[in-house]
């Protein structure tokens, strides 16, 4: 077990220096040959410098880090042309002293290479190749190949092998040892192709193997999907699709359990009507509760129905309907019995309503009901929203919003909750500057039928920006304050300021962009019981280079 | 209701099969409006489909293939054969003619200036004169020199400025219609956040970015502090998550998001699409959990309340008073049930069942050693407790009972409980 580990560990890192080596082949290539390729050269960086003070006896709840920290994101990128083929190089490196930027203190965030002529394409490094929402929609660190050949009745073919790591680090380190995660081994082929412009339809094999527990006690899992998607456009307009995969799984439960397989079924039927003045969407979904996929997106054990209608019925007046249905328990396994959803909908917008020009009203009404044998909740949502402009310079923004939580079975659960909040802004030119000042002040009442109870939100703050466009600075600040009052529990009252100015000075401007930048907050919470009160004080200095 | 259920289905599933069969030129969503007999019956803008794009097409020069952008199409004639196809760059002022083949496909491709904004309209017509309807092919198209990053860092700081504001609105705008997970349910989830969590401050920074040309892969470590509206106590996490954005009309929008969850995070099982592989370093729960120990010598019982976590004399769901090595003797609250779910651990809960509970005895109940058990508690809401140990102590004389134990609660109402 041991050497099988090794063995495992050895091609894992043996395989990771290839594909290295085989990126730096791309960078080599764009430089040694400048003159004959039609070269871009583009690189970022953006550097910045904190320094956190975190203090009081509820110093331990910041999610800050105490002093002086710095963050570094570089990010390269070549493009050129090679004897008839394109090719691409992009490469990103984060460097950080501060665990909450990232737990690595150097870290590389890309690294890809792909070379093309239309034909053939060759993808090394990060890639993302879509098959199908089943099949594959997530990013690997390894190798694609496409073969398509347009206007031809041959068909495509795309293949991928990597390993579906969130980051590079998981793969190897470049300083301070690698970060442990599950090495799930990614291998898939898709055909798929096209009889004529309003048809095509793909097969997709996916495979994903696990190996390399991060704790005694992680499943390892072993999965399969078959999958086939397709699309028909019948009509203008119109537009058909479908998919259905197959899926079987093999399951290693830590600690030396027995393994265990399943075997599942998911498919899709979806139809879009769009011109104007409407846009319709059908949708019906299965997905059965043993289907799996590990690198694809679905959620197990749910039949789904939906539909959606847009209608503009004039140019001031659209319409949205909506009804989405979904329950689980298909195979009638739970014990509790299966839960019904149902969520309808129904949204007004009205543009220039009452003779205001800039006037827009957005009024909606959505329901959701959760019902099982042993409980029915009725969520009643209403929400209001108003936009506006007054006397040509203050533009408002408000909304209102209402839920009722009904409980039909439990009334202990019965609640209200009211949100409301509006904000003020202008725009104001006086010679070289440009004033923007701004008020908010919203709340949230949250009250329950039965119990004497009443939780409320306030907040409210003030924002003043100014800009300078002949001197390139931007700038504003904002202060305010926002309390939680309980009736049962611990009151919180945070007050808050935050400065931002961003500068783009002179000697930059040989670069394409460039910019320094500073940012400043205060935040100063103060609860109920004073062991739990701090105070975070937070300045950062940076500057982001584009050439 | 059953029946209602079951008819719902099918109607749905005849609607599908009926749209799918369909040749009838009749588009049945569009009222009023009738077909030309010049037409086009597909049209592509860089095998984006025209139906798709909407009216403003901003295009990516990093995406842009060999520098170009193509429209391709095919129009057809109700009686005559397509003579002509052409293309007008600048709103109608001069036009360009498209290769045009036998059966009407037409292609014209063209090498776009950094942000300059073309003005599309596409005219096709047939031997006898006839044209199609040129103004409902009208888009303006745009090339912008932004990399794709910077639209996803746009994206992703509005959402998280959206998120922090409490304002759900907004939020949706930047979600996809085709959101994996509905967008009906992110809809309800992040209001139900904003319901739960108070004081949000969430930071991230990128790990990667990957795209393809049906979507862009992003990885993003993250940090996040936030105050829970239930108990007006703080909390923090971090972790790493991954998104799938979509490129629209108007920048990027979220199609999918994996656990563990920055949004949404109050119905994980109905927003999520996925589990990152290894991501999480320590993912926020909506549960709130904890470790206690009750000593309780006779009387006052000693009790504790899974709302605020507290123990308290006389007072709680759940209160002891004596027992022995291995159990501990007590009784529950008015409107308080359990339900004894055997020796499970209570990481292995991911449910708490929805029946099976039972109140409060004349004789009152036993908490054995090792097994957990789920709470119903008055206020409708489920908790789960593992007996870690009961010990007993006669030290003094009187004898003295210590359990500790491990509690989670689950404040949303649900009864899910994540592992």
């Amino acid at each position: 077990m041991k050497i099988s580990a090794k063995i495992r560990k050895y091609c894992q890192s043996k395989w990771t220096g290839c594909l290295f080596m085989l990126l730096i082949c791309f960078v080599m290539m764009g430089n040694a040959c400048p003159a004959r390729a039609a070269n871009e050269f583009h690189l970022s960086n953006e550097f910045n410098y904190t320094y956190n003070d975190i203090s009081g006896p509820g110093s331990s709840q910041s999610s800050l880090k105490q002093g002086f920290s710095y963050l570094n994101v570089l990010g390269i990128n070549d493009i050129g042309n090679y004897k008839g083929f394109d090719y691409t190089f992009n490469f990103g490196l984060k460097l950080t002293d501060d665990s909450t930027n990232d737990i690595k203190t150097a870290s590389i965030t890309n690294l890809q290479g792909r070379i093309t002529n239309k034909v053939h394409t060759l993808n090394l490094g990060d890639t993302f190749e879509t098959f199908s929402q089943y099949a594959l929609s997530s990013a690997v660190k390894g190798a694609s190949y496409r073969f398509v050949k347009e206007n031809t009745y041959i068909p495509e073919v795309t293949l991928i092998y990597g390993y579906a790591y969130p980051r590079w680090d998981n793969a190897f380190a470049i300083y301070d040892g690698p970060v442990k995660a599950i090495a799930r081994q990614v291998m898939g082929a898709r055909i798929k192709e096209s009889l004529g412009p309003n048809f095509w339809a793909g097969l997709s094999y996916v495979q994903s193997q696990d190996n390399d527990r991060v704790n005694t006690t992680d499943s390892l899992y072993l999965n399969r999907a078959y999958t086939m998607d397709l699309e028909y456009k019948p009509i203008p307009g119109l537009t058909v699709s479908g998919e259905a995969s197959l899926s079987d799984q093999k399951e290693s439960p830590g600690g030396g359990g027995a393994d265990t397989t399943r075997h599942g079924i998911a498919y899709k039927v979806t139809a879009v009507g769009d011109a104007d003045p409407s846009r319709v969407t059908l949708e019906y979904e299965r997905i059965s509760p043993n289907f799996t996929t590990l690198v694809g997106s679905a959620t197990q054990d749910r039949e789904k129905a939906k539909a959606k209608w847009r209608y503009k019925y004039t140019k001031d007046v659209t319409a949205n309907f909506g009804f989405l249905w979904f329950r689980d328990n298909l195979d009638g396994q739970k014990t509790q019995g299966r839960t019904d959803y149902y969520k309808p909908e129904v949204g007004l917008t009205f543009k220039r309503l009452l003779g205001r020009p800039y006037g827009v009203t957005d009024v909606a009404y959505k329901l959701d009901i959760v019902s099982n044998s042993h409980s029915e909740n009725y969520n009643h949502i209403g929400t209001l929203n108003y936009q506006d402009q007054f006397f040509g310079v203050l533009d408002s923004d408000t909304n209102l919003g209402y839920t009722l939580y009904d409980n039909k079975i439990s009334a202990a659960e019965r609640n209200n909750e009211f949100t409301y909040n509006t904000s003020l802004s202008s725009r104001h030119t006086l010679g070289m500057f440009v004033l923007k000042p701004s008020v908010y002040l919203g709340g949230w009442t949250q009250r329950s039928e039965l119990v004497v109870s009443s939780d409320q939100i306030y907040e409210y703050s003030a924002g003043f920006g100014l800009d300078i466009p002949d001197w390139k600075i931007t700038s504003s600040i904002k202060a305010g304050q926002n309390r939680l009052d309980k009736s049962v529990g611990q009151d919180t009252d945070k007050t808050f300021a935050a400065l931002n100015i961003n500068y783009r000075p002179p000697f930059l401007k040989k670069l394409n962009q460039g910019m320094l930048f500073v940012r400043a907050k205060l935040n100063d919470f103060v609860y109920t019981n004073a062991d739990n009160n701090f105070r975070e004080t937070s300045i950062t200095a940076g500057l982001i280079i584009e050439l | 209701m059953n029946y209602r259920r079951n008819s719902l289905s099918i109607i749905l599933s005849l609607i599908l099969v009926i749209l799918s069969l369909s040749s009838a030129e009749a588009k049945w969503w569009i009222f009023g409006q009738s077909e030309g007999e010049v037409s086009i019956s597909y049209l592509f803008i860089n095998k984006a489909s025209f139906d798709e794009t909407g009216s403003k097409i901003t295009l990516y020069k990093e995406a842009l293939p060999d520098g170009k952008v193509t429209i391709t199409g095919r129009a057809v004639s109700g009686k005559g054969k397509i003579g002509s196809a052409r293309i007008s760059l600048d709103g109608k002022e001069t036009w360009n003619d498209a290769n045009l083949a036998e059966n009407g496909a037409f292609e014209y491709s063209f090498r776009p200036e950094l942000g300059k904004t073309y003005s599309i309209f596409i005219e096709v017509s047939d031997t006898t004169g006839k044209t199609n309807d040129v103004a409902a092919t009208a888009r303006q198209v745009t090339l912008s020199d932004r990399n794709i990053m910077s639209f996803i860092k746009e994206a992703l700081d509005k959402m998280i400025e959206a998120y922090k504001n409490h304002d759900p609105r907004t939020f949706m705008s930047l979600v996809s219609e085709d959101f994996a997970g509905d967008k009906t349910n992110l809809d309800r989830a992040v209001r139900k956040d904003f319901s739960l969590y108070d004081n949000i401050d969430l930071r991230y920074t990128l790990n990667n970015i990957t795209s393809d040309t049906r979507g862009i892969s992003v990885s993003l470590s993250y940090s996040r502090m936030l105050t829970r509206t239930s108990t007006g106590q703080s909390a923090k996490d971090n972790g790493v998550t991954e998104f799938v954005f979509k490129m629209g009309e108007k920048g990027a929008k979220v199609y999918s998001m994996k656990n563990p969850l920055i949004f949404g995070v109050s119905d994980p099982s109905n927003v999520a699409t996925g589990t990152v592989s290894g991501g999480s370093v320590n993912p926020l729960e909506t549960v709130e959990k904890g470790s206690r120990t009750l000593v309780a010598a006779g009387h006052p019982p000693m009790g504790f309340t899974f709302v605020d976590g507290q123990v308290a004399a006389a007072a709680g769901d759940f209160q002891i008073t004596g027992g022995g090595p291995g159990r501990a003797y007590g009784f529950l609250a008015a409107g308080v049930t359990r339900a004894d779910l055997g020796t499970v651990s209570i990481g292995s809960v991911t449910e708490a069942p929805a029946t099976g509970y039972s109140g409060d005895p004349a004789m009152g109940v036993y908490l054995v050693e090792g097994h957990t058990y789920a709470f119903k508690l008055a206020n409708g809401k489920y908790g789960l407790m593992e007996v870690k140990t009961v010990t007993e102590d006669w030290t003094g004389g009187g004898m003295t009972i210590t359990m500790r134990f491990e509690y989670k609660y689950q404040p949303s109402g649900a009864r899910q409980f994540l592992p």
